[in-house]
């Protein structure tokens, strides 16, 4: 019943995803049957996928599993099956709730405009279709019972988010940006690849359990889990690969939430979690784990006080929580990292549709123009308010317990050397994530001074208000010149199908830290008794962290209210700003010979490759009309072909055939 | 020994009940005269043979007609699939038969007795158990289909096709029987699985040259019946001239019969020894010629024929893995059987749904038309479009059409198998140049519609002409009314194509885009579980 339900999970929204990419792309807004039509199917199925994970989440017990096989073809064996435990049901309650909540929000969002020109709005069905497939691929990769389904879920959505992302054509970044994504996530997804390739041939089955009950050679482990390590960072931003994320901001806010909040960052962490039996056993990969995550954290950290783009604020503080969570990793409590994982889905999808709510009303996503909202936008105030203290880790919020987890068994890691990795990385990862606290409760207090207090900017045009960074972020389509009277003028609260979603999402983002006391949910996440809940004398050291970053915020922000405090970093901003500048590191590195050696290859190709391809087309086209010219006469030819090479071959047999 | 034979029924049932619903036709095509009770009749008559075929063949394997241990009539699991291929084939192939019916075309009671009695044919030749039955049984499947193939009235084409088709077929079956005849004179029996016994028993028969002449003149004929190369060139005119239903039964039915009778033979007949490089022989040729030749046809049907000539190359490929000694193993043998099994049943499903979209694009009782008509058909009608895409795409072994490219897998396999890395090498490169004009015809479906230029349309009568069988019949030597005078629309003088180039939409049957649907669903049903096919061909 239980494998039926896991079974039932990915499908909902896959039907609901196929069904509505038959749908008529929708032309101008005026197709209003199909739009109708679309939302109908994306709601129903995100619905349905949320019903289906609350009744596993209900019903799950010990971790179960269901597999058949699917095809046999001589020694390539390949199951369909489904593993499902506690951690798998609560993840897949979260995936379901933000991808509903993304559905009922973008209806708002991407709302044809009577005014505008008819183009805004095209294309709605696919977009709900590919948020749809976007869900079921995110599904499949938690309940997949085998490591192929989990590579098939895993290649879905980088599909989904390169078409996702590239959704707004008209906006000149957003192919690159889905261009960038893919191409980036794909270099991770080799490693992956090969990793599962070789954890399939080593223990002789792609079924997780078999993996995770075969006894691997140390060797094979190492090499495995460090592979897998490389997908994972692809997929969930990790440094040196987490650059395409910031640029991602160029798809719609609300698939900027499903991306951020609960999938496609989401699914890396997980998969690490799905098979950290083995990383256990496989220091050198915890290790490497570690430092990755401690590098990312301080790095996104950092990037996000210097941004002037809403999203991209969020984008890079996307980057530094999923840190935490791989530190967690590397420090042996999964139960956190998981923990910190479903904190963080609630309160950064509330963040990124408040931000929309925010963008949707001024058509910027510039904080240069904002300021003062406060007063015109109280739902979307408190939200963020509520959201941002999550973030920051204010007791409390959610994000409080879950990354008072963390650090906990990071401190337990360094000081009493609790964890599987050596205890320098305990070390690596506690300090990192103290010094993370601090910058964050920073970020996260110029985010709501910036936008929601102070004077309104919105109609301020200056140097000032130009964008920060050449990628900045794209104003939402609303905010097209064609009608700037959409914009800033009264800014107000989003309407009912944008609000909703927010409120009810403020309601885990503020709440779900308490689930820690509940034995239901612990039990589920499989956590030890009191892992999750310290409340010691040791959590008073980030709360007093946590209170150094807001004031100097804060401070900063007194001394010159019109001002930007991160202006405070001085000749780093604009370092912060570009993401350490890993971006051109990355072109100088990678793009330049990657291209050099393209063109190079582009050469070969078409003077050698294609002047034989072209030749043999001819040679072939050619033949086959030579051939074609003896079939002209149809029954006297074909009478004496037959009887002409009955002869031949009889004679040849004969001749030869009787030889032999 | 008695004289008196007991027979037993039961395992007769599918041969009776193919064999009744031909003289039902007859009658109700004589008594009722309507056209929808015949249809019906026959319709009702091939459900009945398909299941009679899959139940009979579930309860086991039934012999009759037996003299000593030797049986002329054996019904066992690869009967059972064979019968029921051909009832399903056959009422696929009624199914797409409606709309030419309804325009009048053919005579309606004819049509159907004549469909049902190439059934019967069908069904005993899966069953047969030695040489005079397995060939009277393919002629009773052919005999029909020189007459469907010129029943359209008062084409020309569709005469000259049945005449090339029965002139060809005929030689073909002489070599066939001369080879039979011979086979008889060395060996004494008759029996398949005799002649395959004193094969094993006396392999100094095999050292007479008169023997290795009988087995490959039994070779030869036989495979004319799957238009083998050089046995072919009467596929392209008489698919081409044949209404469009008839061609797709002949590149499915007639084929799979061809098929069956080969593998009969081959597989418990004849010496591995020298059929092997005969068969490997046939099957590098069928290929290439097959596929070369199609890669510059300008008209559907004939592309499609040529196609099918390959992908029957590609059906004899497992079966040339026997040229060499490693290839002869039991395993490898068996292994090879099953993949032509598998690959005609993959092979012939995709084919159908190909047929049916090309019916379902066409008008009523039109001929396949050239590759240009179908510029721009996707997207008038998304849904046939689609499916045809899919068929041309399984055909070509791509991976959205699985069972195409499971089909070809399994063909690779086995000759990886058998140890006959270079036969698998040729079928890899002709499945290269394969993609090339299914690819083609499949984009063609998705191009935009062509502009209707009267300039762009004046240059297409004579393509089509150039494409078309040259005239061989003394009243085809006019050249104008050469491509298809029994349709006016297509014969009509070029001023009247614009016209044509935006067709009015057409209303397909409800039966052809069912037939249509069913075979594009079984289609992806097997493509993802290849193993269905898989189990059922190795049994």
């Amino acid at each position: 019943m239980t494998g039926l339900l896991g079974a039932l999970l990915p499908t909902a929204p896959l039907v609901a995803g196929l069904v509505g990419l038959l749908l008529p792309p929708g032309a101008g807004g005026r197709d209003d049957r199909a739009r109708r039509a679309a939302v109908g199917l994306g709601v129903a199925g995100a619905a349905g996928a949320l019903l289906v994970a609350l009744v596993l989440l209900a019903r799950v017990g010990p971790p179960a599993e269901t597999s058949t096989t699917w095809l046999d073809l001589g020694g390539l064996r390949v199951t369909l099956g489904v593993r499902l435990d506690g951690a798998a049901a609560l993840v897949a309650v979260a995936v379901a709730a933000v991808a509903l909540a993304v559905q009922v929000y973008s209806v708002g969002y991407l709302r044809p405009d009577p005014h505008a020109a008819a183009e805004i709005d095209h294309r709605y069905p696919p977009y709900a279709a590919q948020i749809s497939l976007f869900t079921a691929a995110m599904l499949l990769v938690v309940v997949a019972g085998d490591l192929v389904m989990l590579l098939v879920g895993w290649e879905v959505m980088g599909v989904c988010s390169y078409l996702l992302i590239a959704h707004d054509r008209r906006l000149p970044g957003a192919p690159a940006a889905a261009m960038k994504a893919f191409l980036v996530t794909r270099v991770g997804d080799v490693g992956f690849l090969l990793g599962i390739a070789l954890l399939g041939v080593s223990a002789g089955s792609f079924r997780i359990a078999d993996v995770l009950a075969h006894d691997h050679s140390a060797g094979t482990l190492t090499a495995a889990c460090l592979l897998l390590l490389a997908g994972v960072a692809g997929k969930s931003a990790q440094f040196p690969l987490h650059t395409w994320l910031p640029d991602a901001m160029a798809g719609p806010t609300p698939v900027s939430a499903l991306i951020h909040a609960a999938t496609m960052v989401a699914a890396g962490v997980y998969a690490v979690t799905r098979l950290y039996p083995l990383f256990e056993r496989a220091p050198v990969a915890l290790a490497v784990l570690g430092a990755m995550g401690a590098v990312t954290l301080l790095l996104g950290a950092l990037a996000a006080t210097a941004q002037d783009d809403l999203k991209r604020v969020l984008a890079w503080s996307t980057v530094s929580q999923i840190g935490y969570m791989t530190g967690a990793l590397a420090v042996g409590a999964p139960a956190a990292a998981l923990f910190h994982l479903l904190a963080h889905a609630a309160f950064k999808a509330l963040l990124f549709l408040a931000a929309g709510a925010v963008i949707h009303a001024l058509g910027t996503a510039s904080m240069s123009r904002m300021g003062g909202l406060r007063a015109a936008m109280p739902v979307t105030f408190w939200c963020t308010v509520i959201g941002l203290g999550a973030l920051a880790g204010l007791p409390p919020l959610s994000g409080f317990w879950s990354k008072e987890g963390v650090l906990a068994a990071a401190e337990a890691a360094a000081l009493h050397g609790d964890g599987p990795a050596p205890a320098w990385v305990g070390w690596l990862v506690w300090l990192a994530g103290l010094v993370g606290v601090a910058v964050t409760a920073w970020y996260a207090t110029r985010l709501l001074l910036r936008t929601f207090l102070g004077e309104a900017r919105t109609r301020e045009v200056g140097p000032q208000a130009a964008p920060a960074h050449p990628h900045a972020a794209p104003a939402h389509p609303h905010a097209t010149a064609a009608h700037p009277h959409a914009t800033a003028a009264h800014p107000h609260d989003p309407p009912p199908v944008m609000r909703w979603p927010l409120l009810l999402l403020a309601v885990p983002a503020a709440l779900l830290g308490l689930a820690a006391f509940l034995p239901p949910f612990t039990g589920r996440l499989a956590a030890p008794e009191g892992e999750l809940t310290h409340l010691g004398p040791a959590a008073l050291l980030p709360l007093a962290l946590l209170a150094a970053g807001a004031g100097l915020a804060w401070a900063g922000w007194r001394r010159d209210r019109a001002g930007d405090p991160a202006r405070a970093l001085g000749p780093l901003g604009p370092v912060f700003a570009a993401g350490f500048r890993l971006d051109a590191v990355q072109r100088a590195l990678v793009v330049r010979p990657v291209t050099a050696l393209a063109r190079l290859a582009r050469a070969g190709d078409e003077r050698v490759v294609d002047g034989t391809v072209e030749g043999t087309g001819r040679g072939a086209a050619g033949l086959g009309g030579a051939l074609a010219g003896l079939h002209r006469a149809a029954l006297p030819r074909a009478a004496v072909a037959v009887l002409a090479g009955a002869l031949l071959i009889g004679l040849a047999a004969v001749l030869i055939g009787g030889a032999a | 020994m008695s004289l008196v034979q007991s027979v037993d029924n039961v395992a007769l049932l599918p041969a009776y009940l193919a064999a009744g619903t031909a003289v039902l036709v007859l009658l109700a095509d004589l008594l009722v005269a309507r056209a929808a009770a015949t249809v019906a009749v026959a319709a009702a008559g091939s459900v009945a043979t398909a299941l009679g075929s899959a139940v009979v063949g579930a309860g086991g394997e039934r012999a009759t007609f037996c003299v000593g241990p030797d049986c002329s009539y054996v019904f066992g699991g690869r009967a059972a699939l064979v019968g029921a291929l051909f009832a399903l084939l056959t009422l696929g192939v009624l199914a797409l038969s409606g709309p030419s019916l309804r325009a009048g075309r053919s005579p309606v009671g004819e049509y159907c007795f004549l469909l049902a009695c190439a059934m019967t044919g069908g069904v005993v030749l899966g069953a047969a158990g030695d040489l005079i039955t397995l060939i009277v049984a393919l002629e009773t499947l052919t005999l029909p289909l020189y007459v469907l193939v010129g029943l359209r009235r008062g084409s020309v084409a569709s005469a000259e096709a049945a005449v090339t088709f029965f002139v060809v077929s005929v030689v073909a079956t002489t070599l066939t029987l001369l080879g039979a005849a011979l086979l008889y004179a060395v060996t004494g029996g008759l029996h398949l699985d005799r002649v395959g016994a004193l094969f094993a028993e006396r392999p100094e028969l095999l050292d007479v040259p008169l023997t290795t002449a009988a087995v490959a003149l039994v070779l030869l004929g036989l495979a004319f019946k799957v238009a083998a190369v050089p046995f072919h060139a009467w596929a392209p005119a008489t698919y081409d001239g044949a209404p469009l239903p008839v061609a797709a039964y002949l590149s499915t039915a007639s084929k799979l019969g061809g098929v069956v009778a080969l593998l009969a033979v081959v597989q418990h007949a004849l010496p591995a020894r020298v059929t092997g490089p005969v068969l490997a022989g046939l099957a590098v040729l069928t290929m290439t010629v097959g596929n070369l030749v199609a890669l510059r046809q300008h008209r559907t049907v004939r592309l499609l024929a040529w196609s099918s000539v390959a992908q029957a190359g590609y059906v004899l490929a497992p079966l040339g893995a026997l040229a060499l000694a490693a290839g002869r193993s039991d395993d490898a043998r068996a292994a090879a059987y099953a993949a032509a099994v598998a690959y005609v049943v993959f092979f012939v499903i995709v084919e159908l749904a190909a047929f049916a979209a090309l019916v379902a694009l066409r008008p009523a009782g039109a001929d396949g038309g050239t590759v240009d008509d179908l510029r721009g058909a996707a997207r008038r009608r998304p849904w046939v479009g689609a499916a045809f895409a899919l068929a041309l795409i399984g055909l070509a072994g791509l991976p959205p059409g699985l069972a195409g490219l499971f089909a070809k897998v399994t063909v690779v396999r086995a000759l990886l198998d058998g140890g006959a890395g270079w036969l698998a090498l040729v079928v890899a490169v002709n499945a290269v140049i394969g993609l090339a004009y299914y690819l083609r015809l499949a984009t063609r479906l998705y191009a935009a519609p062509a502009p209707a230029l009267p300039a762009d349309a004046a240059p297409t009568p004579p393509l089509s002409a150039d494409a078309a069988p040259a005239p061989t019949l003394p009243t085809g030597a006019a050249p104008a009314p050469t491509p298809t005078p029994a349709l006016p629309a297509d014969a009509a003088p070029a001023p009247a194509r614009p016209t044509e180039a935006v067709p009015a939409p057409v209303h397909p049957g409800v039966a052809v885009v069912a037939t249509l649907a069913v075979a594009t669903l079984v289609a992806v049903v097997v493509g993802f579980a290849p193993q269905l096919v898989l189990d059922l061909a190795a049994r």
